[in-house]
C-alpha cells in the first residue's frame, strides 16, 4: 500500500483490489500487454548496453520474414514446445516440475544410447532404429519424472528441489558419458558422440526437416488439447490441482492420475531431447541444450497452460532464440542478450497474472463521519 | 455537519425512538443472469439486534457483502449516520466501524488466536508486542464472559470459539456494526446461546448486530427487529416484538408452508436388523496427533436413520471420515454390506454403496473456480454412461446436472455458471443434489446435511432422508440440531471425549436426556 497526503487536500492511496474472475478475452489482452511492456523495458536496458534497441527489435522480426530463418525458428522452437506442453500436464495438477531440461537430456541419453548400441553392432535393426529411440527417449524421460512425483507422494518431498536436482544429475551424465564411453573415437578427440545416421533421423518425405519438426509438435499439441477437453484423466488432473480435498472427497485416484501426468510431462520432454540429438543436431554433446527446458517453463506459463496459446508463447521462444544468434553474428551481442528478454518476459508473465486478478486504483479515501 | 445535529435532536427527543446507524436505499445489484438486490431498503438501527431472514439465494450475503465494501452496488446509496458514504473495499467499511463475520471462517488454522486476530492489522507496528496485544484480548474476551485462550491455535478451537475469534477480529478494529452471516450454522445450541448472550451485550453497548439465519425461532428470541427478503426484494421488515413466526415464514416463502413431514414417523419401523454398516473398536487419531476417536462401536442397519449427537470436537467429524476412508483409522475394523473396508479408499467405498455428504462444503464438496456441471462431472466423470473408455460425454453430464438443478432447485441462472457464484444454501443443494441423485446408496453418511439450508430445502432433505429409509439405505447422520436428531432418527448415539456415551433409541430419547449425556459423558440407554 503506497499513501501520500496532498497538504490540506485529501488523502491520496493507491490501493490494491481484487477484481472479478477474468475473462478469457480480458486475460489475452492483459498478457500481450504485459509481453509489450517486457519488450519496451529490454530494449530500454540495450539501448543503455550501448546496442540499437530498434535494430534487436527489427533482427527479431525479420525472423519470421525470410523461409531460411523460418526454418531456424522452427527448428528452434519444436523442443520448446513438446517440453512445454508436457509441463502444462504437471502445472495444471499443481505439480511445479521445473525438470524438464532434465528430463530432455535423459531424452537425448536414451535415444544417443540406442543408437551407440546400434553403431556397436548390437540392438535394433535400420529399420528399427528410429521407433526404438523414440520410444526410448518416452520412457527416459518420463522415468526421470517419475522419481521427483514418487518422492513427493511417498515422502513428500517438494518437486521443486527434487526436479531441479535432477536436471543437474541428468546434464552431468550426459557429459560423462560424451567424455567417455560414447565419445566417438573418429571424432579428434572432440566430446561428442558418432553422428546419427539417416535411419535414426526423422524426417517426413516431400517436406523439409523444421517443418516435420513443427509438424510432430503440432500434432501433440492438437491431441493434448483434447486429452484436457474430452477426457477423464484430463478432466481430473485439473481437478487435483484445482482442489485436492474435493479430489480426495470425491474419490479421485490422485497417486495414479499425479503418476501420469508427470510421466507424460517427462516423456515430452524426453521427445523434445530426441528431436535434439536425432533432427537439429544429429548426435549428443555437451551443451546439446541451451535450455530448452528452461524456456518451456516460461513458454507454458506465458501460454496460461492452454496447449494452444502453449504453442505460440513457444514459438515466440523460438524467435528469440534464434534472433539472439543473428545478432551475436551481426553486431556481436552476447549470448546472455536473449536471456534478457527471456527473463522480462517471465516477469511480465507474473505481472500479467497479478493484473488479471487485482484491480491498482488511486482514489481519494472514504470519507468518514461528519466530514 | 447537518446530518450530524438532526442524530443529535434525535436523541434529545422525549421519546426513545430509534436512531438509524445506516441506511441502504434502493440498492441494486445484478449478476450476470440474476437480480440478486432488487431496489433494497435496509435500516440498522443504534443498539439492535437486526435479524435478516430470507430463503436461500433471497440476496442477504449480497446485501451484506454491498454494506461490507465487497461488491459495489449498482445503484442506491447508503448512509452512515446520515451522511452517504462510498464503500470500495472492506478496508473502507472497517474505517466506518463496520464488520462482517462470513458464512464460512476465515481463520488460519495453524496460528494462534492473537495471530488470527491481528493479521493484516494496521498500527501493530515492525515487531508487534504480542503479550500486549494478547491481554488486550483477553480484555475483551473476559469482557463478553469468554474463555479464550490468546495462545491457543486456532484449528483446536470448536466453531463456537472460532466464531469469538472472528468477532475478536472486528472488535479490535473498532467495529460497532456487526455483520454476522449464519453465525449459528455450526453451532450446539449451547454454543448458540453463547453467541446470543454476547449479541445482546453488544447491543446494549450500542453496537448494531445484522443476524443472518434461517431459524426463526433464533430471530424471534434474539432480535429486536427483524428483515425478510424474498428473490432479492424485501418484503417485510418491522420490529420482532409485533411479528409473528406465520407471518415471517409466509414472507419468506410468498405461500404458506405446510409445517409436517408427515408421512412415517422417526423410530416406527422396526429395521430388519440386517447391518449395512459394522464399526467395532475404532480408534483414530485427530489432525493434533491425539487419539479423537476411542474404541468406538456403531452399526447402522438397512432401513434405518441413526443420529450422531455431540458437542462439536468431541470426535464426530474423524469417526465418520474415518468411516467414509478420508482419515486412516489407528485400530479397529469397518464392515461394509459385509465387506471389511478397514482402510478402504474413499473411491473403493463409493464403489461399494457408500455416498458421504461433507461438512464443509465449499471446502470439500465442490471446487470453486469450476461450473456447476463440471462440479457434477467431479463425482460420476469416470463411470459409465458419463465416459466411455476414458473419454468424457458431456452431454450426458450435462443432462444430469440439469436435472439435479431443477430437482434440488438450485437457484442459478445456468449450469454453466461458475459454482463460486451460488449462494452459500445452494451450495449445499448442489452437492446433496449431485450425491443423491448420481448414486444409489446402501449407506449414506450425511454429516450436518440441512447446514444453510433455509426451511423449505431443509424440509425437503429431512424429507429424502425418510425416502431413502424406505427404500431400505442406512443413514448415518451428524448434526448439531438436536431437534433435527430428534425428529428423524431411529437410533442416537451420543459422543463425548471421543468415545460413545450411549445410545439410545428414539423412543426413551429426550432432550434433557441428550444434552446431558453431551455433556457430561454420562452414558445411559440401549447398548450399541
Ligand atoms: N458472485 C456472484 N456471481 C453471480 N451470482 C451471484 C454471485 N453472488 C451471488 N449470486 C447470486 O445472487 C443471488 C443471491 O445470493 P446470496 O448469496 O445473496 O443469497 P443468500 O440470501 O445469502 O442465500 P443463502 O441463504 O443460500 O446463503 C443468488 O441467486 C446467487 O446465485
Ligand atoms: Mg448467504
Amino acid at each position: 500500500m503506497l499513501r501520500r497526503s496532498l497538504p490540506g487536500v485529501i488523502k491520496l492511496s493507491l490501493r490494491i483490489e481484487r477484481r472479478a474472475e477474468p475473462t478469457p478475452r480480458f486475460s489475452i489482452i492483459v498478457t500481450l500487454g504485459m509481453l509489450f511492456f517486457a519488450f519496451l523495458a529490454s530494449g530500454l536496458i540495450f539501448q543503455l548496453l550501448g546496442f540499437s534497441a530498434l535494430h534487436i527489435y527489427r533482427s527479431f522480426f525479420t525472423t519470421l520474414l525470410s523461409p531460411i530463418m523460418l526454418e531456424e525458428v522452427f527448428r528452434k522452437s519444436t523442443p520448446i514446445i513438446l517440453a512445454a506442453i508436457g509441463l502444462c500436464y504437471s502445472y495444471r495438477m499443481g505439480f511445479w516440475n521445473i525438470g524438464a531440461e532434465g528430463q530432455l537430456y535423459m531424452g537425448m541419453i536414451a535415444a544417443t544410447g540406442v543408437v551407440v548400441l546400434h553403431s556397436a553392432g548390437y540392438g535394433p535393426g535400420e529399420q528399427l532404429l528410429l521407433p526404438a529411440a523414440v520410444a526410448a527417449s518416452l520412457l527416459a524421460g518420463g522415468a526421470w519424472g517419475l522419481i521427483p512425483v514418487i518422492l513427493k507422494l511417498r515422502f513428500g518431498a517438494n518437486e521443486i528441489i527434487t526436479t531441479l536436482m535432477l536436471n543437474y544429475a541428468a546434464i552431468l551424465l550426459a557429459d560423462f558419458l560424451v567424455h567417455g564411453a560414447w565419445k566417438d573415437p573418429a571424432g579428434y578427440g572432440f566430446a561428442q558422440t558418432v553422428q546419427f545416421p539417416a535411419s535414426a533421423r526423422i524426417s517426413i518425405p516431400g517436406l523439409s526437416d523444421s517443418i516435420a519438426y513443427l509438424a510432430l509438435a503440432a500434432v501433440v499439441t492438437a491431441l493434448t488439447y483434447l486429452v484436457f477437453k474430452y477426457t477423464v484423466f484430463g478432466f481430473e488432473s485439473k481437478i487435483i490441482g484445482l482442489n485436492l480435498y474435493a479430489s480426495r472427497y470425491s474419490g479421485l485416484g490422485i497417486n495414479s492420475i499425479m503418476i501420469r501426468g508427470v510421466f507424460i510431462s517427462g516423456a515430452l520432454a524426453g521427445l523434445a531431447g530426441l528431436i535434439v540429438v536425432s533432427g537439429l543436431i544429429g548426435r549428443l554433446r555437451p551443451g546439446a541444450s541451451p535450455g530448452y527446458g528452461y524456456h518451456a517453463i516460461i513458454a507454458s506459463m506465458l501460454g496460461g497452460l492452454y496447449p494452444v496459446a502453449v504453442l505460440f508463447s513457444s514459438i515466440l521462444f523460438g524467435m528469440l532464440l534464434t534472433s539472439g544468434d543473428l545478432l551475436q553474428a551481426s553486431i556481436q551481442m552476447p549470448k546472455s542478450g536473449v536471456e534478457i528478454m527471456m527473463a522480462m518476459i517471465f516477469l511480465a508473465t507474473i505481472v500479467a497474472e497479478f493484473v488479471k486478478r487485482y484491480r491498482l486504483r488511486l482514489s481519494g479515501s472514504a470519507r468518514g463521519v461528519g466530514m | 455537519m447537518e446530518p450530524m445535529t438532526e442524530g443529535l435532536l434525535q436523541n434529545l427527543s422525549p421519546s426513545p425512538s430509534p436512531i438509524p446507524k445506516i441506511e441502504m436505499r434502493g440498492i441494486v445489484k445484478r449478476f450476470p443472469g440474476v437480480l440478486a438486490n432488487d431496489n433494497v431498503d435496509f435500516t440498522i438501527y443504534v443498539g439492535e439486534v437486526h435479524a435478516l431472514l430470507g430463503e436461500n439465494g433471497a440476496g442477504k450475503t449480497t446485501l451484506m457483502n454491498i454494506l461490507y465494501g465487497i461488491y459495489t452496488p449498482d445503484a442506491g446509496v447508503i448512509r452512515i449516520n446520515g451522511s452517504p458514504v462510498r464503500l470500495r473495499s472492506p478496508r473502507d467499511a472497517i474505517k466506518l466501524g463496520i464488520g462482517m463475520v462470513h458464512q464460512d471462517f476465515r481463520l488460519i488454522e495453524a496460528h494462534t488466536v492473537t495471530e488470527n486476530v491481528f493479521l493484516n492489522f494496521d498500527g501493530l507496528g515492525f515487531i508487534p508486542k504480542w503479550s500486549a496485544l494478547e491481554s488486550r484480548l483477553e480484555e475483551i474476551a473476559a469482557n463478553y464472559g469468554w474463555r479464550l485462550n490468546p495462545r491457543a491455535r486456532v484449528g483446536d478451537l470448536s466453531p463456537g470459539e472460532k466464531q469469538q475469534v472472528e468477532l475478536l477480529k472486528l472488535l479490535v478494529r473498532g467495529a460497532d456494526i456487526l455483520l454476522l452471516d449464519e453465525p449459528t450454522s455450526v453451532l450446539t445450541p449451547i454454543e448458540t446461546k453463547m453467541l446470543f448472550k454476547t449479541m445482546r451485550r453488544m447491543a446494549e453497548e450500542g453496537k448494531s448486530i445484522v443476524l443472518i439465519t434461517h431459524k426463526l425461532s433464533e430471530a424471534m428470541s434474539v432480535s429486536d427487529r427483524v428483515t425478510v427478503m424474498r428473490r432479492g426484494r424485501v418484503v417485510l421488515s418491522k420490529p420482532t416484538r409485533e411479528a409473528t413466526v406465520e407471518e415471517l415464514s409466509t414472507a419468506m416463502v410468498g405461500t404458506q408452508i405446510a409445517n409436517s413431514l408427515g408421512q412415517e414417523q422417526a423410530g416406527t419401523r422396526s429395521a430388519d436388523s440386517a447391518p449395512v454398516l459394522r464399526v467395532s473398536g475404532l480408534s483414530v487419531i485427530g489432525d493434533e496427533g491425539v487419539l479423537a476417536v476411542r474404541d468406538v462401536d456403531l452399526s447402522v442397519n438397512r432401513g434405518e436413520i441413526v443420529g450422531v449427537a455431540g458437542v462439536s470436537g468431541n470426535g464426530q467429524i474423524e469417526l465418520v471420515e474415518a468411516i467414509v476412508g478420508l482419515r486412516k483409522p489407528l485400530r479397529g475394523r469397518i464392515v461394509l454390506n459385509g465387506v471389511d473396508v478397514t482402510g478402504a479408499s474413499p473411491r473403493k467405498l463409493m464403489e461399494l454403496g457408500l455416498t458421504y455428504i461433507p461438512p464443509e462444503g465449499k471446502k470439500w464438496g465442490i471446487v470453486q473456480e469450476l461450473s456447476i456441471y463440471e462440479n457434477i462431472a467431479l463425482r460420476i466423470a469416470r463411470y459409465e454412461p458419463y465416459s466411455r473408455m476414458g473419454v468424457i460425454n458431456w452431454r450426458r453430464i450435462m443432462e444430469v446436472s440439469e436435472k439435479v438443478v431443477s430437482e434440488f432447485k438450485v437457484d442459478t441462472a445456468s449450469i454453466k455458471a461458475r459454482a463460486s457464484s451460488l449462494s452459500g444454501g445452494n451450495v449445499q443443494r448442489l452437492i446433496l443434489g449431485r450425491e443423491l441423485t448420481t448414486s444409489k446408496p446402501s449407506l449414506l453418511v450425511a454429516a450436518y446435511p440441512t447446514k444453510g439450508l433455509d426451511i423449505a430445502a431443509t424440509d425437503h432433505v429431512k424429507r429424502i432422508l425418510m425416502r431413502l429409509r424406505a427404500e431400505n439405505v442406512g443413514v448415518l447422520m451428524l448434526s448439531e440440531d438436536l431437534d433435527e436428531i430428534l425428529e428423524l432418527s431411529d437410533r442416537i448415539v451420543v459422543m463425548y471425549a471421543g468415545r460413545v456415551v450411549g445410545v439410545v433409541r428414539r423412543s426413551e430419547a429426550t432432550p434433557e436426556l441428550l444434552g446431558l449425556m453431551m455433556s457430561r459423558g454420562v452414558g445411559a440407554g440401549a447398548s450399541p
